[in-house]
C-alpha cells in the first residue's frame, strides 16, 4: 500500500504532448478513477506511473520518494491492461502462481500454495482453479488476470480500462466486485476510464483529464454537483448535457448557435453582463416540459417532440426548438409522442460558463 | 421495405472434436419497416442469426424469407440487405462523398441519380459538410455515420446493423443511438439490429428479441420485455441494475420474503393463478426502482445498508437481510449510510413471480400452458 504523486510532470511524443504539467496525490489505500475521452492522455499517465515511459518535465513519487528514473522492475507496481494475457495452456492455479515462481523471489511452495487460494477466493474464482485459461468467460479471464497482479502484493495497483473487453452487463458485476475487493483488500487503485459511470460507482475520487490537462479533481459528489467547465460537467451527464451559447441584449437573453434564429430564452441571471457572450447549460434531469405556456418557460416557442426513448427506469425526449436539440431525461415510460409541441422550462440546477466553456460562471 | 420471417432456423458448426449449435431452431416474424433488435451476451447465437439472414452464413436447417420469397439458397449480394459492421471500414484514399457514392458507382447508376442520392443520405445523417473530408479527419462517431450513409444510399430492402456503436466512446454512443432511432423513423426501413448492450436495445427496438445459448428466451416491445421478463434470464439482463431475484416462499394464501409476508389477494397480477400454483418455493422479482426506503415505516422489510453507489443524480444502494442480497435506486439527495439499518417499502404492483425450476414468470408459463392444453 503507497501513495503516488505526480508533480508537473510532462510527457511528449515527438511535437505531440500527451500529458502537460499534471499535478496530482493518490493517498494510501485510495481508489482513484481518471476518466477521460479517448486520446486525453490517461494511458500515457498510467505508463509514466509504471516506470515504462520516462516524462521530460516533473517528477512522479512512490511513498513519497522520486522514483521518475527507476526501473518498472523496481517499482513494485502492478499493471492490469484491458486485454488480459493469460498463458493459453496453463491451469488458472498455475497462472496465478507464475508471478511467484521467480528464482529472484525465492518463495517456497507452500507459500506460494497459500497466497495463490486466498486471491482465488477473494475473486470468487476457487471453483476454477483447475481449469485451462481459454474454457473461461471474459469475466472469469479478467478476474485471474487481475488475481495475477494481486498475488504479488505490489504496492500499487495501474489499471488500464480493465472492464471494457467484457459485456455490458459483466462490466456492471465487475464494478461492484472490484469495488468489493478494494475494500477487502485496501490497496491503492489508480483506474482509467472513459465510462464515467464506472468512475463514479467505484471511485473514491475522480480525476478528469482532458487534452492531455487535468480539468478538475474531486468526489464524484463534488464533480456532478459542481463541475469546473463545460467539459466535466457534459463528460458526467448521461444523457448529454443541453448547452447552447447566449447572449445578453439589453437585458435580454438571446440563444446565438448557428442555424438557430431569433429565439429569447428566459432565464434569472442578473449578474451577467449586457452584450457578451455565456453558455447556457443544464442536465437533461432538470428539464421539464407541459402543454401550457407558463411565465417560467424557458423559451418564447413550443418545442416539437424529435426521439423519443424507453429506457426502461428512465426514458429520455429529445426537443428540437429552432434546430436546437435538447434532451429530457425521466422516471418511467415517455411522457410524449413524436411530432408533440410541448413548452419547456427549467426545473433545477443551470450551469453558466463563459464564452469558451473553461470557466464557470457564477449567477 | 420487407418482412422478413426465419422458420425452424438452425446453425450447427462442426468441428473435428466438437459440434456447437449455435442456433437452435428459431422462428420469427420482422415486420416490414420494424427496427427488430437481437440482444444477449456473447455466444448467444445473435450475430450468427443475423449473418445467416444476410446469406454470409448458410443454415444448417430452416428456411428464411423475405418477403415471402425463399432466399436461404440465394448470395449474399442477391438479396438486396446492407450492412453496418462494428469496424466501419471506409476506403481511406476516398472523401465522404467517393465513399458513400461508391456502392452506386458500382451499380452503374446514372450520374445525376448518384449526386442527388449522396446529398440525400448525408444530409439525413447530418454530415453533408464533411463531404470533402477524409476518413481519418473524422471522429468515430462522424466515421460510423459515413457507414452508415454508404449502406442507406442504395435503399436496400433490409439494413443488418452489427454492434454499430461498440466502437464509439460512451459519449458519442448515446448521441448517435438517439440519432440512429430518429434515422429510422424517418426512413422506416426494415432493420435487423444486433447488440449486447440492454440500453442500446431499449432505446432504438420497436421490438426486441432477447436470446441466449441459440433460443429466442422473449420476444416483445422494450417496454413490455421491462415490465414483464418472461424468464428469470431475461429479468436480470434488462436493467441497469438488473431486477431483483428473491428467494420466497408460499404459504397458504401468503408469500414470504424475510420477515415479510404479502397477501395474495394483494397481488392482482397472480391473485387468480397462485391457489393453483403447487409449489411452495419461488423466487419473488421486482426492480431497483420499485423499492424505497423509508424511515417511519415499522411494517416495512428490515434490511442493513451495504454499498452505496453514487452514479450522479441517483445512487444505487447495495443491502442484505440475512442471506438475501438486493440493491435499490434511489435520488441522489437521499440520506442513507453504509452500515445503516432500514425499512424498505415494495411496491407490491410491480412484483413478478418466477418458477423457482423451470425459471418462468408465473403468469407467462400459466398462460403458455393453456394454449398447449
Amino acid at each position: 500500500m503507497s501513495s503516488l504523486e505526480f508533480k508537473n510532470v510532462t510527457k511528449r511524443f515527438k511535437n505531440v504532448t500527451a500529458i502537460d504539467r499534471i499535478n496530482f496525490r493518490i493517498e494510501h489505500g485510495e481508489f482513484v478513477v481518471m476518466l477521460g475521452p479517448t486520446g486525453a492522455g490517461k494511458t500515457t499517465t498510467l505508463k509514466v506511473a509504471a516506470g515504462i515511459y520516462h516524462p521530460e518535465e516533473g517528477e512522479v513519487y512512490l511513498d513519497d520518494h522520486p522514483v521518475t528514473h527507476v526501473h518498472p522492475a523496481l517499482r513494485d507496481v502492478a499493471f492490469v491492461f484491458q486485454n488480459y494475457i493469460l498463458y493459453p495452456n496453463m491451469t488458472v492455479e498455475e497462472n496465478l502462481a507464475f508471478p511467484l515462481k521467480s528464482r529472484l523471489r525465492n518463495i517456497d511452495e507452500e507459500k506460494i500454495d497459500e497466497t495463490v487460494k486466498r486471491v482465488a477466493k477473494l475473486l470468487h474464482i476457487e471453483h476454477l482453479l483447475h481449469r485451462t485459461t481459454e474454457r473461461l468467460s471474459g469475466g472469469e479471464q479478467q478476474r485471474v488476470a487481475l488475481g495475477r497482479a494481486l498475488v504479488r502484493k505490489p504496492r500499487i495497483f495501474l489499471m488500464d480500462e480493465p472492464l471494457s473487453n467484457l459485456d455490458a452487463k459483466l462490466r456492471e458485476e465487475m464494478r461492484t466486485e472490484l469495488k468489493r475487493i478494494h475494500r477487502e483488500i485496501g490497496e491503492t487503485f489508480f483506474f482509467v476510464t472513459h465510462d464515467y459511470v464506472e468512475a463514479f460507482s467505484m471511485a473514491d475520487r475522480i480525476i478528469i483529464l482532458n487534452h492531455g490537462k487535468i480539468e478538475q479533481i474531486g468526489t464524484p459528489d463534488e464533480i456532478y454537483t459542481n463541475p469546473s467547465s463545460l467539459f466535466v460537467a457534459n463528460f458526467v451527464s448521461s444523457p448529454p448535457l443541453n448547452y447552447f451559447t447566449i447572449k445578453k441584449e439589453s437585458g435580454v437573453f438571446v440563444v446565438d448557435e448557428e442555424g438557430c434564429e431569433s429565439l429569447t430564452c428566459n432565464i434569472k441571471a442578473d449578474t451577467l453582463q449586457d452584450g457578451k457572450r455565456y453558455i447556457f447549460s443544464f442536465r437533461p434531469e432538470n428539464l421539464a416540459s407541459s402543454l401550457k405556456k407558463s411565465d417560467d418557460t424557458l423559451f418564447d416557442v413550443p418545442a416539437e417532440v424529435y426521439v423519443v426513448e424507453d429506457l426502461g427506469t428512465y426514458s429520455v425526449i429529445t426537443f428540437k426548438v429552432n434546430g436546437l436539440l435538447l434532451r429530457q431525461k425521466h422516471l418511467g415510460p415517455p411522457s410524449a409522442k413524436i411530432g408533440e409541441k410541448l413548452w419547456l422550462k427549467l426545473d433545477g440546477n443551470f450551469f453558466i460558463f463563459d464564452e469558451t466553456g473553461k470557466k464557470r460562471v457564477r449567477e | 421495405m420487407a418482412q422478413i420471417r426465419l422458420e425452424n432456423l438452425w446453425k450447427i458448426f462442426k468441428t473435428k472434436t466438437e459440434e456447437v449449435q449455435a442456433v437452435r431452431g428459431i422462428n420469427l416474424t420482422m415486420p416490414s419497416g420494424q427496427l427488430t433488435v437481437f440482444l444477449g451476451p456473447s455466444g448467444c447465437g445473435k450475430t450468427t442469426t443475423m449473418r445467416m439472414i444476410a446469406g454470409l452464413e448458410k443454415p444448417t436447417s430452416g428456411k428464411i424469407y423475405i418477403d415471402n420469397e425463399d432466399v436461404s439458397n440465394l448470395k449474399a449480394r442477391e438479396r438486396d440487405i446492407a450492412f453496418v459492421f462494428q469496424s466501419y471500414a471506409l476506403y481511406p484514399h476516398m472523401t465522404v462523398y467517393q465513399n458513400v457514392a461508391f456502392p452506386l458507382k458500382a451499380q452503374k447508376t446514372p450520374k445525376d441519380e448518384i449526386v442527388k442520392r449522396v446529398k440525400w443520405a448525408l444530409e439525413l445523417l447530418g454530415i453533408w459538410q464533411y463531404k470533402d473530408l477524409y476518413p481519418s479527419h473524422l471522429d468515430s462517431g462522424t466515421q460510423q455515420k459515413v457507414a452508415i450513409a454508404r449502406a442507406i444510399v442504395r435503399r436496400p430492402k433490409a439494413f443488418l446493423l452489427d454492434e454499430p456503436l461498440s466502437n464509439l466512446d460512451a459519449k458519442v454512443r448515446e448521441y448517435t443511438r438517439a440519432e440512429l432511432r430518429r434515422l429510422h423513423i424517418d426512413l422506416k426501413v426494415t432493420t435487423v439490429y444486433v447488440t449486447h448492450d440492454q440500453v442500446e436495445a431499449m432505446s432504438l427496438a420497436d421490438e426486441i428479441v432477447i436470446m441466449k445459448d441459440g433460443v429466442i428466451q422473449q420476444t416483445g416491445k422494450p417496454r413490455e420485455v421491462y415490465e414483464n421478463p418472461a424468464n428469470l434470464f431475461v429479468a436480470n439482463f434488462i436493467g441497469s441494475p438488473g431486477m431483483n431475484l428473491f428467494k420466497a416462499r408460499k404459504e397458504k394464501d401468503t408469500i414470504i420474503l424475510g420477515n415479510l409476508k404479502i397477501p395474495v389477494s394483494h397481488l392482482r397480477r397472480y391473485k387468480e393463478i397462485l391457489p393453483g400454483y403447487k409449489e411452495s418455493e419461488l423466487i419473488l422479482g421486482i426492480r431497483p426502482e420499485y423499492l424505497k426506503i423509508s424511515s417511519s415505516n415499522a411494517n416495512g422489510w428490515k434490511v442493513e445498508i451495504e454499498f452505496i453507489e453514487p452514479l450522479g443524480d441517483e445512487k444505487i444502494v447495495d443491502f442484505s437481510n440475512g442471506t438475501l442480497k438486493g440493491r435499490l435506486r434511489t435520488y441522489r439527495s437521499t440520506q442513507v449510510q453504509e452500515g445503516e439499518e432500514v425499512s424498505i417499502h415494495i411496491d407490491i404492483e410491480k412484483i413478478r413471480l418466477f418458477d423457482e425450476k423451470s425459471g418462468c414468470e408465473l403468469l407467462t408459463m400459466h398462460d403458455n400452458e393453456e394454449v398447449k392444453a
